[in-house]
């Protein structure tokens, strides 16, 4: 594993109940962070994109210490120089723009129109998200966080509301993007995680194991 | 001066005053949104001064800072510009009341943009500015319009400070203060009529703001 390329969480956060302690590595491949509710997941996932401050330890990707102490001084780099495509839990759709609007403010129109025929919301590009389904919302929300060729994806359930033909179609276009980059996908479901895990963090209780495979 | 002829002044004094008060007051609001800390709660403080200060407070204030004596004044003085009297003069005074309405106004509509959408757009690579012209922004818009409309309307309302710091003459002959001297010199008939466009002019805005608000 080149660690030039590797993303190193080793990161304590508190934030009400939950006190994080997050601790693995993930080079390139889907690594899933899989657990029940509540325990750090989510959190993991905003540190690393950076909407959230780690308070103690560190997350590095490469030479870069994306937030953390470095030798002594406090390091933060601001979420858009991280290199990142990130589809938070509820979508964070944009209420006031169309499905290929989503898309425009990171690639040119006729990429986009592309990317929105890859998930299959071409026919609904004109659409605002309150025109869309649930999972036509996720889709979106996933094909947003492709539309720009980034070192690390973030993925948080993003096809919970995908019927089982869509979610395999979506984790090929994963799979896909994780030969060339680190992929963290959070994930409840157990089949979809073995299909898509190179590596596995189990989370309990704001503390992670990493594993190779999801049953121990 | 016809009673037309003082909303045409009134009309051009708000619109020169908004010129100033809906950028400004939507930067105070957009720093009172985002921020924390002692000082954002001395601007919070300071914001709504000339909200809850006696009209005629605020118009001897300002010839305080811009009469020809005061140090800005002085300093226009110079230069040749003279705002006491002037149509410039009742333009800072009514900007100066409706101030407060935009800056809070603004404040809680960017403080109704979800964090979260912007989140997404800041963590999927958009810069500071770009995040605010594609989500920030147009969220906030119908918030800034009401805003944009209440300090309007107050502006237009506007009779105390205008009164105390730019006068009564020609220039200044607003229709809150042609109704005011319309009724001491006896011409009650142009005072109702000016009255009623101010009422009509009122109702229009209210309607506009539910227009706005629904959205």
């Amino acid at each position: 594993m080149s660690a030039a390329r590797d993303l190193v969480v080793d990161a304590r956060c508190t934030r009400g109940a939950l006190a994080l302690e997050a601790n693995f590595t993930a080079g390139p491949g889907v690594t899933v962070l899989f657990g029940p509710t509540a325990s750090g997941k989510t959190l993991t996932l905003r540190l690393v994109a950076g909407v959230e401050r780690v308070e103690r330890g560190a997350i590095r990707f490469g030479d870069a210490t994306f937030d953390g102490d470095v030798h002594g001084a406090r390091a933060f780099i601001p979420p858009r120089d991280r290199s990142l495509g990130f589809a938070p839990q509820d979508g964070a759709l944009w209420p006031h723009r169309t499905a290929l609007e989503h898309l425009t403010p990171f690639t040119d129109a006729s990429r986009a129109k592309e990317l929105l025929e890859r998930v299959g919301l071409a026919s609904h590009a004109a659409r605002k998200p309150e025109r869309l389904s649930g999972g036509e919302r996720q889709r979106l929300a996933f094909a947003r966080a492709l539309s720009r060729e980034r070192a690390i994806l973030l993925l948080d359930e993003p096809f919970s509301a995908l019927d089982d033909a869509a979610r395999a179609a979506m984790g090929a276009i994963v799979t896909e993007r994780a030969k060339s980059g680190v992929v963290l996908f959070v994930t409840h479901d157990r089949a979809e995680a073995t299909r898509l895990g190179e590596q596995f963090v189990l989370f309990d209780r704001g503390k992670t194991i990493t594993r190779r495979r999801l049953e121990e | 001066m016809s009673a037309s002829q003082s909303l045409f002044t009134s009309l051009r004094i708000v619109l020169v005053a908004l010129v100033f008060v809906v950028p400004l007051g939507a930067a105070i609001g957009f720093y009172l949104a985002r921020r924390t800390g002692p000082f954002r709660a001395v601007v919070d403080a300071l914001v709504i001064v000339p909200l809850v200060l006696p009209p005629s407070v605020v118009g001897y204030l300002l010839l305080v800072i811009f009469g020809r004596r005061g140090p800005i004044g002085a300093l226009l003085d110079d230069i040749g510009v003279r705002l006491v009297f002037s149509s410039a003069g009742a333009s800072i005074a009514a900007g100066a009341v409706a101030l407060p309405l935009m800056a809070k106004g603004a404040e809680a509509a960017f403080a109704r943009v979800d964090r979260a959408l912007e989140e997404v757009a800041t963590a999927n690579g958009l810069g500071a500015r770009e995040t605010f012209r594609v989500v920030t922004l147009p969220l906030a818009l119908p918030g800034l319009g009401v805003a944009t409309t209440l300090a309007a309307l107050r502006a237009l309302g506007e009779f105390g400070a205008t009164l105390t710091f730019a006068g009564y003459s020609d220039r200044t002959a607003t229709a809150p203060l042609e109704v005011y001297f319309a009724l001491q010199e006896g011409r009650d008939a142009r005072a109702l009529a000016l009255s009623l466009a101010l009422v009509g002019a009122s109702v229009a805005a209210a309607l506009l703001l539910r227009r706005w608000s629904q959205r």
